[in-house]
């Protein structure tokens, strides 16, 4: 036998040795090495499929003319509302429609005059949907690279013979590829910002992710330590000594990671939609190459291998560490852990005292150095509370619990860290959205009265046969009237009879022949949603030749479920380029990102309880050493699990006070950054209690798991 | 300091104790009794059973059949809570490598039993123990600080800080030199004959086995030299001249 051989049976006896605590390690670290594999190929995945997104988005942008350049098609672009989702209705009016040059991707030729192409996601909803297919009479579906994801919602109308674009037209010479600010983009990319969701990942699971990693390394750490510290002693040389712990990593670790990595091929095609997020996604889209998959899962297995050998490192550059039996002492704790925290602070008190970008820039680092630096400061703030237990208590129970975490608190708050970190980050979360949903509450909607607003070729819309669609439905032009004073907000008029009006809001609508009664005029601008003044002076009823194209066209009628349905559909119907805007439309929406950051936290906890029940089951197992000296000593079972249960509610009351306190006070500075949203308290408490709850599952199990019969 | 009145019932009396592993037997039939201020040495190879036999007789192992009467409690009939009650205040143990916990200091360690116990004295108990075994002074310092020799002792005084009936002391000298053999069994013997606790000590070492008023063998699971019943003794109670 050489050298290479003799290592590797030895990593073989270390890695699947019969030892009680080398078959925990094998099985929990293997445990971590899938659950670790399946998550990070699910975020790899995730962002893999955003690039592809975001190169279809950028590939159907609409490629603007150079100056002198002759343009192959004109583009107007609208929108249209399905039940509160707002999406792109792209007209197009090709120079000549046989050039196949200008045709955005997805669409194989142009449609007939006036004919439609529409995304598979819109051909799907309106199969199922009869009002919204008669807005899309004869579509024809778009190709799978036309559109970001099934799902998505998109229009496209080639210009019917006669018809009228409107203003705001783009000259463009064909779509993607565009110059730097020579593209005008089709749709949304709020959830295709590959850098930042990048980045959102790396903190909601690349973080917790190591985390876990690091938890399960540490698995019966003491155990293995004694190993190499025996073989140190013996003399095996360096190098060999880090061929034994890949080794070893590699046989504790590769199976989790080649079941994992099946796992996910097996699994990952069959959801449709985003977990946790639900926005739709492409076929197989959760799958990434195979390349990517071997990528990820070596870079899993270098993970593991790497923290095994920078834990072993650590351990052999302490000299009491290096014999097989070592002398015990307490473990040394630098006061180096708590400078990002200090750090983070220092930012967040600099962030209460700036202002606009620059304070949001300080609170945002100072709370990502909090959510790493809280964590690294437990030890020594569980040390100091631990200790003034343990001198002033007269109970043995806590003496002993109190001594405990005080000789080590590293390893009793570690599998804690990813709680502590949760505490701090989830309250400023919930600040963010609350400023992200904008939380100033919503206009109350009339009762009787529901109003859209119509912009585009209104000059050559015919208005009567248009509201004729909705009987009792009246238009009313808005003028937006600049104030002649300076620094006075500008007034809004309308054009309309007041017989009209009147008829529509049930009553008299003026006071005297053209002036609104100030009720009215309050009312009418509410359920305009107009942000300014309602000038209660009318103007005569729009007639066609007087409205131009940059013009908005009020349309009222009875509320009705079928008014805005109606109105969308003879909108479409229409040869002209129009875009209707209903009251949701006009109201605020809620960030897409919303469902990304609470996909983000589940996969947060969820990996944070992972690390909680690994560290638990280990700090139990190491237990049951200490255990079976109390025992022996004639302490019964349940005393020894009392101070157990002591010593992990101490350091746990240690993690949640700190991690809270740091969130709350963190959430605070967020907050006074936008003083018109609410403090989230309600999700504070929320988290408090799902940590308390996660607290007691832990306590269960260190109680539970935690004695041994000797 | 507990009294201790002449008695002649063995303070440990253990009968027909047979413990049995999936492939081999360990302990056939034994029987042992001490008395109180006697001090029996176990002698035996490594995986004879001195250490199952120490268990059984702490009550941490239930033998498949036999009594075990510690103090006059048969600890076969009662509860495990109840044994290690009985564990607390009536049988000290001493382990081979002392076994002091890291996150203590030494005289909590040493009184951490007595703690246990409910003795509002436990720590000045603690510190008399210490200078009885010649750590005077040492209370405040860190397990680490000790020698495998000041760590024996500072095991033996937490063995004694509930004033035991009974002493098991499993390997006491197993890692010491000799030096501190002879200085760890002196100190074990004086500080049980003091207190007029019965000792049994297992070891495979000559000199303490000879330091002992008798020994016994442990050879294929059984004892040789049985000492049966009290008035089976010679009136000197057969210690070793």
């Amino acid at each position: 036998m050489n050298a290479a051989s003799a290592t590797r049976r030895m990593a073989v006896r270390l890695a699947w040795g019969a030892h009680r605590e080398q078959r925990l390690r094998l099985v929990l670290l293997t445990a971590v090495a899938v659950i670790t594999t399946v998550v990070s190929l699910f975020a790899t995945a995730v962002v893999y499929s955003l690039m592809e997104e975001r190169e279809r988005f950028d590939a159907r942008a609409v490629r603007l003319a150079d100056e002198g350049t002759r343009p192959l098609v004109r583009v107007n672009l609208r929108t249209d509302t399905w039940e509160r989702e707002q999406f792109p209705v792209v007209w197009l009016d090709p120079l000549d429609d046989r050039d196949p040059r200008a045709l955005p991707p997805g669409m194989k030729e142009w449609p007939r005059p006036g004919g439609w192409y529409v995304s598979p996601g819109l051909a799907s909803l309106a199969a199922g949907e009869p009002r919204l297919a008669e807005r899309f009479p004869g579509a024809s579906v778009l190709a799978d690279e036309g559109v970001l994801h099934p799902g998505e919602l998109l229009a496209y109308r080639l210009m019917p013979s006669g018809g009228e674009m409107g203003a705001d037209i783009l000259e463009a010479t064909g779509f993607g590829g565009a110059r730097e600010g020579r593209g005008m983009p089709i749709g949304d990319d709020t959830e295709i910002d590959v850098p930042a969701m990048a980045l959102a990942v790396g903190g909601f699971v690349g973080v917790p992710l190591l985390l876990l990693a690091m938890t399960g390394t540490a698995v019966s750490a003491p155990l293995r330590a004694q190993r190499m510290a025996l073989l140190g002693a013996i003399g095996l040389p360096g190098r060999w000594r880090r061929r034994l712990l890949g080794y070893e990593s590699l046989l504790t670790t590769g199976p989790g990671v080649v079941a994992g990595a099946a796992l996910w091929c097996a699994v990952g095609p069959l959801p449709d939609a985003l977990p946790l997020v639900g926005r739709p996604i492409a076929a197989g889209a959760l799958v990434p190459p195979y390349w990517l998959v071997l990528s990820v899962s070596a870079a899993v297995l270098v993970l593991f291998a790497g923290l095994s050998l920078v834990t072993d490192q650590i351990r052999r550059t302490r000299r009491d560490r290096q014999s097989p039996r070592p002398r015990a002492g307490r473990p040394a704790l630098r006061a180096l852990r708590l400078a990002p925290a200090a750090a983070g602070a220092g930012l967040l008190v600099a962030a209460s005292l700036r202002e606009g970008h620059a304070a949001a820039v300080s609170a945002l680092s100072g709370t990502v150095l909090l959510a790493a630096g809280v964590p690294l400061a437990l030890p020594v703030v569980a040390r100091l509370l631990a200790a003034r237990l343990a001198d002033t208590s007269a109970d043995p129970v806590r003496m002993m619990a109190g001594r405990r975490l005080q000789y080590d608190p590293r390893s009793a708050v570690k599998p804690l860290y990813g709680i502590a970190a949760l505490l701090v980050v989830v309250p400023v979360v919930a600040a963010w959205m609350a400023s992200a949903r904008q939380a100033d509450p919503p206009a109350p909607r009339d009762e009787r009265v529901e109003s859209v607003v119509l912009r585009g070729a209104l000059d050559r819309l015919d208005i009567e046969k248009f509201t004729g669609r909705v009987p009792g439905t009246v238009a009313a032009r808005i003028h937006i009237v600049e104030s002649a004073t300076a620094n006075a907000e500008p007034s809004a008029r309308l054009s309309a009879a007041c017989s009209d009006l009147g008829s529509v809001l049930g009553g008299e609508a003026c006071s005297r022949p053209g002036t609104l009664r100030p009720a009215a005029a309050e009312r009418l601008r509410r359920i305009a949603g107009l942000p300014m003044p309602l000038d209660p002076k009318l103007r005569p009823p729009p007639l066609r030749e007087e409205l131009t194209k940059t013009d908005s066209l009020l349309v009222l009628g009875a509320r009705s479920p079928a008014f805005e349905l109606e109105l969308r559909t003879a909108a479409l119907r229409q040869p002209v380029a129009l875009t209707v805007l209903s009251e949701d439309d006009l109201a605020t929406r809620e960030s897409k990102l919303v469902a990304w950051i609470f996909g983000g936290l589940a996969v947060l906890v969820s990996l944070v309880f992972c690390t909680l029940a690994i560290g638990v089951v280990d700090r139990s197992a190491a237990g049951r050493r200490d255990a079976r000296l109390l025992i022996a000593i004639g302490l019964t079972r349940n005393r020894v699990r009392e101070i157990a249960g002591r010593e992990f509610l101490l350091g746990y009351g240690a993690v949640v006070g700190s991690g809270l306190t740091v969130g709350v006070i963190a959430a605070a500075v967020w907050n006074s950054l936008d003083p018109a949203v609410p403090y989230p308290a309600g999700v504070t408490l929320v988290t408090a209690a799902v940590a308390t709850a996660l607290g007691a599952i832990g306590l269960l199990g260190v109680r539970g798991y935690g004695t041994a019969r000797p | 300091m507990k009294e201790r009145t002449e008695n002649m019932d063995p303070l440990l009396n253990m009968r027909e104790i047979t413990v049995e592993l999936p492939r081999r037997v360990l302990l056939r039939g034994v029987n042992l009794s001490v008395r109180a201020g006697e001090a029996v040495a176990i002698v035996g190879p490594s995986g004879s059973g001195k250490t199952t036999l120490l268990n059984c007789a702490a009550g941490l192992v239930r033998p498949q059949s036999g009594t075990v009467v510690v103090a006059g409690r048969n600890i076969g009939e009662t509860s495990d809570d109840e044994t290690a009650g009985h564990r607390l205040s009536h049988i000290g143990m001493v382990f081979q490598f002392g076994e002091l916990m890291p996150e203590l200091s030494v005289v909590d360690n040493v009184a951490l039993p007595a703690l246990f116990a409910g003795y509002a004295d436990a720590r000045e108990r603690a510190a008399e123990l210490l200078s009885l075994v010649g750590l005077d002074g040492y209370g405040d310092r860190a397990p680490e600080e000790l020698s495998g020799g000041e760590t024996q002792r500072a095991a033996i005084a937490r063995a004694l800080v509930c004033e035991p009936a009974l002493v098991l002391a499993d390997e006491p000298t197993g890692s010491l030199d000799e030096e501190n053999v002879r200085l760890v069994t002196g100190v074990l013997l004086d500080a049980c004959r003091r207190r007029g606790a019965a000792l049994v000590v297992a070891t495979h070492d000559a000199s303490v086995a000879a330091s002992m008023d008798r020994s016994t063998r442990l050879r294929g699971g059984v004892l040789e030299s049985l000492d049966l019943l009290p008035d089976a003794l010679p009136a000197d109670g057969g210690r070793r001249p």
